[in-house]
Formats: structure tokens, C-alpha cells, sequence
């Protein structure tokens, strides 16, 4: 052990052990000192001047904000996962025009039970939920997807709901008021259309998820008490269900509560309303087959880009492979809604679409050159 | 009773080292974890090279990844060091192909101008004048001297390792931050009393 009786405040400012004290709040380097000057109390000056030492020059350095940290390693996440996904295709043309505009959101909430009590929504032990319920004037539709497969629910706003097997949504036929709410138990891949003048918010388990436009992923089983959100892209805010919460997130149409950016999870316990963030540590969570399935496409057969949709959706398109033959896709798409994709895709190839039930009907004239 | 100087060090070590193997073996999430570690310290090390914070916010991202895209072929033994060595490298490199001058006396005189009325009412509150007094005198450094204190003093390194990462000898070192300390004591009175103690200490 080193003896510090006679040491200056310069050489204790670049001691390890009172580094650790006080750059760390080491509990164990804290008993130490704290015996340590109650044994020396004369010591007590050299100790606050090496302490002044060390506050000044972090302070001369310190140059950049939590924020500021923050939004780097966002800017670091989202250009590594491209680095990833770009390894094998490569990102091209009319991205940058709409992708800005369409700019989307990928969450996974793995939520409680509070809506798995599938027939009531109406049951729950919040009463705020039965407030909310109450103010929706539209009927509430119920979609349960008791198939081993995910199933597509389209909204009335063009957003989609991949609903995921063991999964049920409550949602209103139309969305008549200020903000667009549905209620989820179970899993679900949502895709919003972007709408800031009428916020889109899940309900889940006491922890609500509001988003102005996009896509996310929820999923909310039973037996999972903790709530998990984690966001792929883009930007959610999320809070607790309280009177108070709500009052304010309301009020505006501004992504209040706790924001989450890229890479970045909460785990929620419904219990002590606590929400707690960190990176996520689990990239596995994010890793569903949606997310898999590269939407890049170059010089692709359109009957491919179709199948890849069809796939990923669950969905049926319905077209003329011989007429078009002779089309060819290059795009990126990315978590745009899926009617939003294929309208795209027509637009591109001059094409028209109508939906149909759980189908997607093409109607093209042929492709007379090879889009490129 | 604790662990060592040394020990403590090889623990903190331990734990970025175990982030730099999980990112090696391609975990970007471990990647990002290790970079939110290392942030601070590195932006605020570049600012001992230039004032213009995007330049620096730019260089830590390509220099990030940069060491991703290699991970696979890089061995690191202290993460720390390994990283403010990498970036200093770039930033010189890059200085040197630009022609891109180091922070020069004009460039401070416009940093502190550029401080929003904001930020110094919220520095007049929270710091004491003394403390402001220490700032502008670091700032107002030469580079290499004020990369030494940087090193010495904010991230604690020994003077050998200063000298490694700076590419001088421990003399060198001992020297700089023999000079830097003696400016700072002409202008801060209340270090003053120190300067012959650290006389000792450097050598």
C-alpha cells in the first residue's frame, strides 16, 4: 500500500485509486479515502485541491454533450448495419428522394398480457384503458391470428399489421379522431403511414408507444411481465400509461416521453411503471424474417420482386407473368408500408394495383424495355 | 483492501477487451457499446488537435469504421490506448494530405466567440472564475503540450505511455508537461505552490 501522507495534490490528481474515487464513485477506492482523511484529516486540503485539479481539466476538455454522444453512436449503428446488409446488394437509385420522406421506425415491443385476455380489452386493471377505449367512437374490430403463420391486417389509414401466430389486435374501422390507437397482445410488425397530424399509439401493458409515421414490431405475450421495446430505426417515444403522461404526450403531436433511437432498447416493468434504456444486447430481437428479407433489388425479374413481397407479407399478388416478362425492378425499398411499396413498384413500371382481400392484383400492360 | 494501480487498470481493460471480442466476432451491437465507452474520450483527445467540432465528429465515425471493417485483422492489447492512437494517427495523416493547419491562436479566439450567450451563463453559474481561468489557460496551450496534459491528467495514462502514443521519448514528455505546467502556474496563481513538487514528480 502506498503511503500517501506525503503526496501533493498533482501526483493524488493522477493516482489511480483517487481517480477511481472520484471519476468513478468506486465504492470500494471511496471506503478507502474516506478512512484514509478521517485518519489524516490534516490531509483534507491536498485532497480537495487535487479534486479542484481534476474537475478543472475534465471541464477544459470536456467538449461534447450526452446528445451529441448519443446521436454519433446512432449515426455509427445505422451506418453499420448498412455496411452489413449492403455487403450483398448494393443500395441504389431512387432511394434518396422518398426514403427520407418515408423514413420509418422498426420496434419490437415483447409486452405483457394485458390485452391477452383476448375477447376484453375491456378488462384490464387500468382503468385508463377502459377511458381510452371508451373515447373511440368507431366500433373496435378484433383481428386474432390463431395460424402458424404471420397475417396481414391492413388498417384503414394504408398502415399494415404483419400479426404474428398467437397474436391478436384490437384496432376501430376507421380512425375518426385526433390520433390513431390500437390495442395489441401478442407480436405484430407494424407498418405506419406517415400521418404527424395524427399520431399512431399502441397500447400494451401499461406502456404506450407513440410514433408519428412508420414502422415497428411488437410483440406482447403472456407470461413476458417485463415489456420490451427496441427500435431498428427511426425515432419512438414511449411512457408509462399514467393520467398524467398521457395529458402531456397528447397535448402535441412531438415525440415526448423516453425517445428511442436506433440500437437502443427499454425494458419496462409494468409493476413499478420503471422504464429502464440501454443498447440492445440482443440483435436477435430485432431478427425477424421481415427484417431478414432484403428488399434491394437490381435488374430483378418482377415475378422475383413480387415473390420476395408475397413472402415477407403474406399476401397474394395476383399478376400477368406473361404480359410482364419483360419488367424489371431496381429500387431499395425499405419499411414503408406495404401498399406503399407496391405502389412504388407500379409506379415504376407503369403499372396500376388494386387490393383485394388478403390479395394484390397487377395490372400492367407489358413492359416494352428493361427497366433499369 | 483493493486492487492495485496496475490491476484495476487490466480489469477496465478486461471489460473493453471483452466488447472488442464480441465485436470482432461481428456483434455491431458490442461494436457501438464499445464506441459509447470510448466517445467522450476520443472527441474530446481530437480536440487537443482541432477546434472544428463536425471535422472531429466525422473523423471518430470513419476512424470507427474503419476499425470495424478490419476488425478481423486487428490485435489490440489495451483498448484505450489503441483507439486515441489510431485516431491521432488519422487526424495527422489526414492534416498533413489537406494541408489542414492545427488549431492555431485565431481558431481559439473564435471558439470562445462562438459560445452561445447560453452556454456562458451556464458556465458563469456553474464554474467558479478560478476554474474558468484554468480552461482558457489549457486552451490556450500550445497543441503538444496541451495533448500531454490531456493524457496526463484527464485520462490519467503513465508517462511512458504518453510518450508512446505521442512518438517522443519520456524526456520529452517530462518536458512538455514541465512547460505546460509552468504556463499554467504564470497565470493561475493557485497552482503556483505546486510547480516545484512537479518538478520533481515529472522527472
Amino acid at each position: 500500500m502506498q503511503d500517501y501522507r506525503n503526496i501533493q495534490p498533482e501526483e493524488l490528481a493522477v493516482d489511480h485509486s483517487f481517480r477511481l474515487w472520484k471519476l468513478s464513485n468506486d465504492a470500494d477506492a471511496g471506503n478507502f479515502w474516506t478512512n484514509w482523511l478521517s485518519e489524516n484529516p490534516d490531509k483534507q486540503d491536498v485532497i480537495d485541491k487535487a479534486s479542484h485539479l481534476l474537475d478543472t481539466v475534465f471541464q477544459a476538455f470536456d467538449d461534447v454533450s450526452d446528445d451529441e454522444v448519443r446521436d454519433e453512436i446512432d449515426r455509427l449503428s445505422i451506418s453499420l448495419d448498412q455496411k452489413t446488409e449492403t455487403s450483398s446488394a448494393k443500395r441504389l437509385i431512387f432511394r434518396p428522394e422518398w426514403y427520407r420522406a418515408a423514413a420509418s421506425i422498426l420496434v419490437i415491443l415483447g409486452l405483457g398480457w394485458w390485452l391477452t385476455n383476448k375477447y376484453s380489452p375491456a378488462k384490464q386493471s387500468n382503468p385508463l384503458y377502459n377511458q381510452i377505449i371508451s373515447q373511440i367512437k368507431e366500433p373496435l374490430l378484433k383481428a386474432v391470428n390463431d395460424t402458424e403463420q404471420p397475417k396481414l391486417v391492413s388498417l384503414q389509414d394504408g398502415s399494415t399489421v404483419l400479426l404474428q401466430p398467437k397474436s391478436s389486435i384490437s384496432y376501430p374501422k376507421s380512425f375518426t379522431g385526433e390520433k390513431r390507437e390500437v390495442f395489441l397482445s401478442g407480436e405484430a410488425f407494424f407498418e405506419v403511414a406517415k400521418n404527424p397530424e395524427q399520431p399512431f399509439y399502441v397500447y400494451a401493458n401499461n406502456l404506450v408507444t407513440k410514433v408519428l409515421g412508420t414502422s415497428f414490431i411488437i410483440s406482447a405475450f403472456e407470461g413476458n411481465k417485463d415489456v420490451k421495446v427496441a427500435v431498428k430505426t427511426g425515432k419512438v417515444s414511449v411512457f408509462a400509461l399514467t393520467d398524467e403522461n398521457l395529458e402531456t404526450q397528447q397535448a402535441d403531436n412531438k415525440l415526448g416521453g423516453m425517445i428511442l433511437t436506433p440500437n437502443q432498447q427499454i425494458v419496462f416493468s409494468p409493476k413499478d411503471l420503471r422504464l429502464t434504456r440501454s443498447l440492445i444486447a440482443d440483435p436477435a430481437l430485432l431478427d425477424l424474417p421481415i427484417q431478414k428479407q432484403s428488399f434491394n433489388f437490381k435488374g430483378t425479374p418482377i415475378k422475383d420482386v413480387f415473390a420476395a413481397l408475397e413472402n415477407s407479407y403474406g399476401v397474394k399478388i395476383l399478376f400477368d407473368a406473361e404480359i410482364m416478362k419483360n419488367c424489371y425492378l431496381t429500387a431499395s425499398l425499405s419499411d414503408e408500408p406495404l401498399f406503399e411499396k407496391v405502389d412504388l413498384i407500379c409506379r415504376t413500371i407503369n403499372a396500376q394495383y388494386e387490393q383485394l382481400d388478403a390479395s394484390i392484383i397487377i395490372y400492367s400492360k407489358g413492359c416494352s424495355y428493361q427497366n433499369e | 483492501m483493493f486492487l492495485d494501480k496496475k490491476q484495476r487498470i487490466l480489469l477496465e481493460n478486461e471489460i473493453l477487451l471483452d466488447l472488442w471480442q464480441q465485436s470482432k466476432a461481428g456483434d455491431s451491437v458490442a461494436f457501438c457499446h464499445l464506441a459509447d465507452k470510448l466517445y467522450r474520450t476520443l472527441f474530446n483527445y481530437a480536440t487537443s488537435f482541432t477546434s472544428d467540432r463536425e471535422y472531429i465528429k466525422d473523423a471518430i465515425q470513419e476512424l470507427l469504421i474503419h476499425i470495424w471493417e478490419k476488425r478481423q485483422t486487428i490485435n489490440i492489447q489495451f483498448v484505450t490506448i489503441y483507439f486515441l492512437k489510431s485516431l491521432r494517427n488519422q487526424l495527422l495523416q489526414e492534416f498533413r494530405r489537406n494541408k489542414r493547419p492545427f488549431l492555431g491562436i485565431d481558431e481559439i479566439e473564435e471558439i470562445t466567440d462562438n459560445q452561445t450567450i447560453e452556454t456562458e451563463i451556464e458556465e458563469s453559474e456553474a464554474y467558479s472564475e478560478s476554474q474558468r481561468r484554468v480552461k482558457n489557460a489549457i486552451n490556450e496551450l500550445p497543441k503538444r503540450q496541451k495533448e500531454a496534459i490531456f493524457l496526463k491528467f484527464y485520462e490519467g495514462l503513465e508517462n511512458e505511455q504518453i510518450a508512446d502514443l505521442m512518438q517522443v521519448n519520456r524526456q520529452s514528455v517530462a518536458n512538455l508537461l514541465f512547460k505546460a505546467i509552468s504556463t499554467l502556474k504564470s497565470q493561475i496563481p493557485f497552482i503556483s505552490h505546486w510547480i516545484l513538487i512537479l518538478y520533481t514528480l515529472i522527472y
